[in-house]
């Protein structure tokens, strides 16, 4: 959170974890076709690897690492989650019931989670750009990863046609910022200089080049204009890789919009005018996004697309942290909300995963009568769902609260920006609407005749009940003990 | 200390619901610790404030919490949660054992909502333990509700999500401009001379606290959701939870001090014409219910409408008038208590009768005299007879809007509630700042005309004047209610009545106990 405009140099010790993270995953592809072990384990093997590997991923000195470490937890419960989906898993790769091809999943979600972590301590461009790829590469492969299912076919093309095209705008944006400013490294002192020296004919070419970046981040983040993709790719995907996508990528994604737009904070006493329309521009993209994520997700009946949808809405809510520009906490905020976000979200696919292994399907309709039938397990859920939609008292009310606290700080000095408060509050309202159409399912609906009580599996019973603790104790703490100071 | 009055319901409701302890029985003992508690610290800091020990109350464990009783109305409104909280546990009834327990988890919550939103310090906790108590006011009026529920459930969702945000945003304005975000922090701020800014602030927390308070016209979802909601969801949302926004804009009113005229009074006179949309045209609505839980509803809408005229008094008199706010405090916790009793009565006639509509009801006395007896008293309770809690509370309130007024000495321009040199601070917003400057021009002009007529009444001495014909309006639906519900012949409905079990009687007689209590002794409230 210090020092956020030096640009750090990094010392190939420093990148213990992300080697090590790949050296497991390459382990676990060897292991896979030498030895006979069941596939299953690998996943837990690999889970256990992300856990170690994010613990001692460096946060110091900017921060930014935390997003490696929120990438390393999500990778963690992801591979717990595609634990318990290994049947329908089995059923979709293979078909039937044999086990081949399973493995390479685990492998590819380490690798795209040691991309992650790289991406956080990239100084210029080109790393930038590079990790980005590790990741995004991973990611088409697991999108269409179900091979036997057509769903997931059509995520996979449709993420890959349309990442291209964000991969392209990047590497364009990447040029027009070598052009402009003679050098790839981010930092403010390169841009403070940039600014004072440079003719206006310059300037608009390193607008274009921010614009061009930020486009490749919204892609990654899933804001507006950049969040086409989002709906059908979770819709389509495998869940356990919708829930990489939903919490890690997104993750990904908000480490490069930071490391892009940080270097400008400090910058904002100084050339008030010129950052000021950064900050518009992002406003603008975070009104956009609120509007489509949360109105979209309205109307929608399944529930993999629902969170599609309420990512974006999400993603809004985070952008606006970006419009309080002059802000020295916008890092530590930002991975807040990703957090909450990512507590909620994977317990929310948890739940999916498992309505979806026993009652075969993926609708809201599916949840119904779980309130009777599954007392416990329904509670749970509504913790998740309540978080995400910011009900008070858990976390995810309070990194809502940040947002709205970040806007009226920005207000203070950019009080034009008043424009975007309707946005946040109809956002903010719909997200009750919608996310309480499953619990309304689960408690208002009776259960259908056949349908018996869920089996829950362990692992799956471990992570909703610690996520639903760790959502409520995080949520209540602030609110009710004064700081120790 | 204060804390286990948030721990001890959860932990029974966690009891409840995770491992199937009986319902009622559990609710119960956690309902008695919590009137014991709330008795206990309103006695000590009312009766005793010098050797009751604050800091007590608002540390546990050498932690500091964001909790206190150190606002003026927190002891008063604790008291009234625990009493109503009592009350409606012990005469929870519900269908089957299932629905018991969802029952008795969904009142604990909603108690500790309102219970904490009243302790808090921190004005973040203050809101968020609110919108909590809202969730099981939700899922119960969809699930067990009556008539048509989901869409009373959704509507009231919509409409208490919207202002719910809208007050936060107001909330945080306000926080942000004056740098603190405790209650007792705004006190200090204000203290050290800094001022908030008008305009929109106020303006978002009038229309956040009034949509949730019911103020006419965002009161739509009011009467419908009470009238639909199960028993004791219906007398703790209207009894307690609902306060929760007259609560804040009092303690922000008091905390603000002289500066609360420049702060709110912008808005004061279209808060005049508003309160007497709650007052007349709901009360004529309410007139004209069929049905004896949308009449209960509205009426309690009705009433919102006087502690919405001690507001705009205490407003008015710049913070001067500290009759208004005790006479606030008094009818909020009469109000409470009544509504509560006239809901947890109309449950009762309903497991009698097996309906609530007026027509085909009649005759009930005869074979009830007791619940006829209880349902007269909160009734007569409801319109203000003296003797009993809601005559305290409405006596004072109107004692108080002509306090410091002396007939013929002022004119309409000079008196001590006019608004000249007040600006809205919303003139520099685009379109919305013409329209509002034209708006209140006309409401400002035909205030202070009416008044003139009327020999030097201000605006708010004429509301008052107006607001006096609610009584009557409370009395004529009361008493036909009364007549239709108990008297007269023997209805199809009433030939079911079989008998009232203890519980129901004794819950009932505790409130009703309290209402004589404080009718006959105000002091204790005073």
């Amino acid at each position: 959170m210090t020092n956020n405009t030096v640009s750090v140099l990094y010392t190939w010790g420093q990148f213990i974890p992300e080697f090590a993270l790949v050296a497991l995953a390459v382990l676990i592809l060897m292991a896979d076709c030498f030895t006979a072990l069941p596939k299953r384990v690998y996943a837990i093997v690999a889970a256990v690897g992300a856990i170690i590997g994010g613990y001692f991923i460096n946060t110091a000195p900017n921060f930014y690492g935390a997003f490696g470490t929120i990438a390393c937890l999500t990778t963690a419960l992801v591979l717990l989650l595609a634990y318990d989906y290994h049947k329908v898993a089995c059923a979709s790769i293979g078909g039937g019931d044999t086990e081949d091809g399973t493995a390479e999943l685990y492998s590819l979600l380490l690798i795209a989670c040691a991309g992650i972590c790289c991406l956080c301590k990239a100084r210029d461009i080109i790393m930038l750009f590079v990790s980005l790829e590790v990741v995004t590469l991973s990611s088409y492969v697991m999108a269409g990863y179900f091979r036997r299912n057509q769903g997931s076919i059509e995520a996979g093309v449709k993420y890959l046609v349309l990442g291209a095209l964000s991969t392209g705008l990047l590497v364009f944006g990447a040029a027009w910022y070598y052009g402009t400013t003679g050098t790839f490294v981010l930092n403010a002192g390169l841009i403070s200089e940039f600014f004072t020296r440079q003719s206006s004919v310059y300037l608009t070419g390193f607008y274009l080049s921010v614009g061009l970046l930020l486009l490749g981040a919204f892609f990654k983040a899933g804001a507006a204009p950049m969040q086409i993709w989002i709906p059908d790719v979770y819709q389509g995907s495998p869940t356990p890789v919708s829930a990489f996508l939903a919490v890690a990528s997104k993750a990904a994604g908000f480490a490069v919009l930071s490391i892009i737009i940080i270097p400008f904070a400090r910058l904002y006493p100084a050339f008030p005018d010129k950052v000021g329309v950064l900050a518009s521009g992002i406003a603008v993209a975070a009104a956009a996004t609120l509007l489509v994520g949360n109105l979209g997700a309205i109307c929608q009946n399944n529930a993999k697309r629902l969170l599609g949808y309420s990512s974006i809405g999400q993603a809004g809510f985070i952008l606006v942290f970006f419009t309080n520009i002059a802000s020295a906490a916008t890092v530590y905020c930002v991975t807040s909300y990703l957090v909450a976000y990512m507590l909620a979200t994977v317990a929310a696919f948890f739940a999916i995963a498992m309505v979806r292994t026993q009652r075969g399907s993926e609708e809201i309709s599916a949840f119904r009568g779980l309130g009777k039938t599954n007392p416990r397990t329904a509670f749970l859920i509504t913790v998740a769902f309540a978080s995400l939609a910011g009900v008070p008292l858990t976390y995810g009310f309070l990194v809502k609260y940040y947002s709205f606290e970040a806007f009226v700080e920005a207000m203070q000095y950019q009080s034009g920006l008043i424009w975007l408060l309707p946005f946040m509050i109809v956002g903010a309202a719909a997200g009750f609407y919608y996310y309480f159409k499953v619990l309304r399912e689960m408690y208002w609906e009776k259960p259908q005749e056949g349908d018996t009580a869920l089996k829950v599996p362990v692992v799956t019973a471990a992570v909703l009940t610690g996520c639903a603790i760790a959502i409520i104790w995080l949520g209540t703490e602030p609110l009710m003990f004064m700081p120790a100071n | 200390m204060l804390i286990w009055l948030i721990i001890v319901p959860v932990i029974a409701a966690a009891l409840i619901g995770l491992l199937k302890m009986p319902g009622r029985a559990t609710a119960l003992v956690s309902a008695t610790f919590t009137l014991i508690m709330g008795v206990w610290a309103f006695i000590c800091t009312t009766f005793f404030p010098e050797s009751c020990c604050i800091d007590c109350w608002s540390q546990v464990g050498g932690r500091e919490l964001w909790l206190s009783l150190e606002l003026p109305l927190s002891p008063i409104m604790l008291l009234l949660a625990s009493i109503v909280t009592f009350a409606a546990v012990l005469g929870l009834k519900a269908p089957d054992k299932d629905a018991e327990r969802s029952w008795a988890i969904s009142t604990l919550l909603l108690s500790t909502g309102a219970i904490g939103a009243f302790v808090s310090d921190n004005i973040i906790s203050f809101y968020a333990f609110h919108e909590l108590a809202l969730i099981p006011t939700f899922v119960m009026i969809g699930f067990y509700g009556r008539g048509d529920r989901r869409t009373i459930a959704w509507t009231a969702t919509v409409y208490l999500g919207l202002a719910s945000m809208v007050l936060l945003v107001g909330l945080l304005l306000l926080c942000n401009e004056l740098q603190t975000y405790t209650f007792t922090g705004i006190a200090s701020a204000i203290e050290s001379g800094k001022t908030p800014s008008t305009g929109l602030i106020p303006g978002l927390l009038l229309a956040g606290f009034g949509t949730l308070v019911s103020l006419f016209p965002f009161h739509a979802w009011a009467a419908p959701a009470y009238a639909s909601a199960p028993t004791p969801i219906a007398m703790l949302h209207a009894g307690v939870l609902k306060k929760f926004g007259l609560y804040g804009l009092f303690t922000l009113a008091w905390l603000m001090g002289p500066v609360c005229k420049d702060f709110f009074g912008y808005w004061n006179n279209l808060l005049l014409l508003l309160l007497l949309g709650n007052v007349l045209w709901v009360g004529y609505v309410t007139v004209a219910q069929t049905r004896l839980d949308d009449m209960l509803g509205n009426s309690s809408v009705m009433h919102m409408g006087y502690i919405f005229l001690a507001f705009a008094v205490y407003i008015a008199s710049a913070g001067d008038n500290t009759l208004a706010i005790k006479g606030a405090a008094a009818l909020m916790l009469a109000h409470g208590l009544t509504i509560a009793l006239l809901f947890l009565l109309n449950g009762q006639i309903e497991s009698q009768t097996r309906t609530l509509e007026l027509d085909s009801m009649g005759g009930l006395a005869r074979s009830l005299p007791g619940l006829g007896f209880l349902f007269a008293l909160a009734g007569l309770a409801s319109i203000g007879l003296p003797l009993l809690a809601n005559f305290v509370g409405e006596f004072t309130v109107f004692v108080s809007s002509f306090a410091g007024w002396q007939p013929g000495a002022t004119t309409a321009a000079a008196a001590p509630d006019a608004l000249s040199g007040i600006t809205s601070g919303l003139e520099s917003i685009w379109l919305i700042g013409p329209v509002f400057g034209w708006i209140f021009g006309a409401i400002n002009c035909a205030l202070t005309t009416v008044a003139g007529w009327f020999g030097g009444l201000g605006p708010v001495q004429l509301t008052t004047v107006f607001a006096l014909w609610g009584l009557v309006i409370s009395a004529v639906y009361m008493l036909r209610a009364f007549r239709r519900v108990f008297e007269g012949k023997v209805g199809l409905a009433s030939e079911r009545a079989t008998g009232l079990t203890g519980a129901d009687v004794w819950s009932a007689i505790f409130l009703a106990f309290f209402i004589v209590l404080f009718g006959v002794a105000p002091i204790l409230i005073f």
